[in-house]
């Protein structure tokens, strides 16, 4: 039993694996749990493919640097959280499609940049699925470092989000900083999207950001609840999701997020709010 | 030549310099608006509103759907800039102030948040330079106090999505005293609340603390006409202000209510039959 557990671990590539994909679902579901409440999936899922042009732009000037790609991966989902908001406001086109746009003419740009390399089809299959067995020590201190951050303002500033997110006029009405807040939000989302890049992949962030927080949805009724049981969840999937990819000889990322939709199924059966899910 | 001068009344307006919490100045009125205009996509949904009130004044805002009650409760709350005119809450612009609250049409509240009504009540606790901290004795104690006087104090752990329609509307109510209020601002209060929720909710507006001055949007007319001393009624422009005997005339609800409204003349009195029936995009205001 104890060498089921510890067999994995026994490399260092194992454990630094295994520490990146506890800190991105962590993460992941910390910040996700806005995600849910405040019904951005498609922006989510936008932002995680925004990242792509970024990504190619870093791994074209760095050489391969896994470091430079980090920066321009943050760089990219920044401007193009940016980019969506002042899109839906400026046009009057709906917000979705305002964000469509700029996701697709993101991700296409990624994709024609990476298109220029040789081994093209193998890069890009990395960015999009992620590679956590891969992830060097430099990597996993700034996967570190950047969760750290972004928990830290997520928790300090967590009255203001919250009232943001459930009552803009009150909020307003408050005095509180109600743009600066939003736009806050959407940068950590974006600083969130570059955690996920290495170790679930552009495809499948979305999926850390939407299933942990569901999970923490249907078990939790207050908010401060909600966000421990989903950065919990997250964290979970992280560990056992490299139990199934070790086992089951299956791609890490996938392995992640099929223990996060386990949880999330196994949530739904025992919530207490669950006739009410269903109901509506 | 109108048009003309529609247009040139509606150009966005300019950006509000910082925000400071602002001293009330002595013996101003709660409220007052001069030529007040809002334009929403370069048409006026308010037109050159000017009003007064004094402190601790009730007023009631009447008009169809699309009248522009919800805009005007809004730019009065500071959330919407005017276009043109004027908005003066004791004396000064209402950006600055926190002692203004809103409470919001039920139908626009997400219930579905993982909330308690204590939650909520104690937003109104934060506010601007001091909402980073957290919340301490004083807070909870007002918190419960609130929750006391509107009624819900057994309730202040029940999630917000298992309140019934009355006890949603006295939930932001307790978050308006929690915030201490002194101009309470109320979008359509009553509307889909049986008759006894309507009673309990304005015997309750009546005898609030402290005699806030109270501006609330109704759609009944029979109501504001008996629980208020003022009414505004309002169709882009006031129509009427004044008391209920001087606004109620068959010309000024003509006036306001266009075709939807029927007068017939009984032997009791007058009846007013109104088509409350609108299309659902005329609801939508800024």
């Amino acid at each position: 039993m104890i060498t089921f557990f510890a067999e994995p671990f026994a490399f260092p590539f194992m454990l630094r694996a295994l520490a990146a994909s506890v800190l991105t679902g962590a993460v992941c579901g910390l910040v996700g749990t806005y995600v849910v409440l405040r019904g951005m999936a498609f922006f989510g899922d936008a932002l995680a493919h925004s990242v792509l042009p970024g990504v190619a732009v870093g791994y074209l000037v760095g050489r391969g640097s896994r470091t430079v790609v980090f920066g321009w991966a943050l760089g990219s989902a920044a401007v193009a959280a940016l980019a969506m908001g002042a899109l839906a406001r400026r046009s009057k086109l709906k917000e979705d499609t305002s964000i469509g746009i700029v996701f697709v003419s993101m991700f296409a740009l990624g994709i024609a940049l990476i298109s220029t390399t040789r081994g093209y089809a193998v890069d890009l299959a990395h960015f999009l699925f992620g590679n956590v067995l891969g992830v060097s020590p430099v990597q996993l201190q700034m996967v570190a470092a950047l969760s750290g951050f972004v928990a830290l303002i997520v928790i300090v500033l967590r009255h203001g989000f919250l009232v943001v997110s459930f009552d803009p006029i009150l909020a307003h009405t408050l005095r509180l900083p109600v743009r600066l807040l939003n736009n806050l939000l959407l940068l950590l989302l974006a600083a969130t999207v570059v955690v996920c890049l290495q170790s679930v992949g552009i495809a499948l962030t979305l999926a850390m950001l939407v299933l942990p927080p569901s999970t923490g949805y249907l078990l939790a009724r207050r908010l401060p609840a909600m966000m421990l049981i989903s950065t919990s969840a997250g964290a979970l999937a992280g560990v056992f999701g490299l139990y199934l990819s070790y086992y089951a000889r299956i791609a890490a990322g996938p392995a992640v997020v099929l223990v996060g939709v386990g949880l999330f199924l196994l949530s739904l059966a025992v919530s207490p709010r669950r006739g009410q899910l269903l109901v509506r | 030549m109108t048009e003309q001068t529609v247009r040139t009344a509606c150009v966005r307006p300019r950006r509000r310099g910082r925000v400071r919490h602002l001293r009330h100045v002595v013996g101003a009125p709660a409220l007052e608006l001069h030529g007040l205009t809002v334009c929403y996509r370069g048409a006026p949904a308010l037109e050159s509103v000017t009003l007064s009130l004094a402190r601790g004044e009730r007023l009631a805002v009447l008009g169809p759907n699309g009248a522009g009650k919800s805009t005007l409760l809004k730019v009065i709350a500071g959330v919407l800039s005017p276009s043109a005119g004027e908005v003066r809450v004791y004396g000064h612009g209402p950006h600055g102030h926190t002692c203004i609250a809103y409470l919001p049409q039920r139908s626009g509240v997400d219930w579905t948040f993982p909330l308690t009504v204590a939650d909520v009540v104690s937003m109104g606790r934060l506010r601007r330079g001091r909402w980073l901290r957290r919340q301490n004795e004083v807070d909870r104690a007002r918190v419960q106090d609130c929750l006391h006087q509107v009624g819900l104090a057994e309730l202040a752990d029940r999630p917000i999505a298992e309140l019934s329609g009355g006890q949603q509307q006295r939930m932001f109510i307790a978050r308006a005293l929690a915030q201490q209020a002194e101009l309470i601002l109320m979008d359509e209060p009553l509307a889909g609340l049986d008759a006894p929720a309507q009673k309990g909710l304005l015997t309750l507006m009546n005898d609030l603390p402290d005699g806030p001055t109270l501006i609330v949007a109704l759609h009944e007319l029979a109501i504001a006409r008996d629980h208020f001393p003022r009414i505004l009624l309002l169709r882009q422009k006031v129509v009427g202000l004044g008391s209920p005997a001087d606004v109620f005339t068959p010309d000024r609800l003509r006036d306001a209510y266009g075709e939807s409204v029927q007068l017939v003349e009984t032997p009791q009195g007058t009846l007013v039959v109104t088509d409350t029936c609108c299309p659902p995009d005329a609801e939508r205001e800024p």
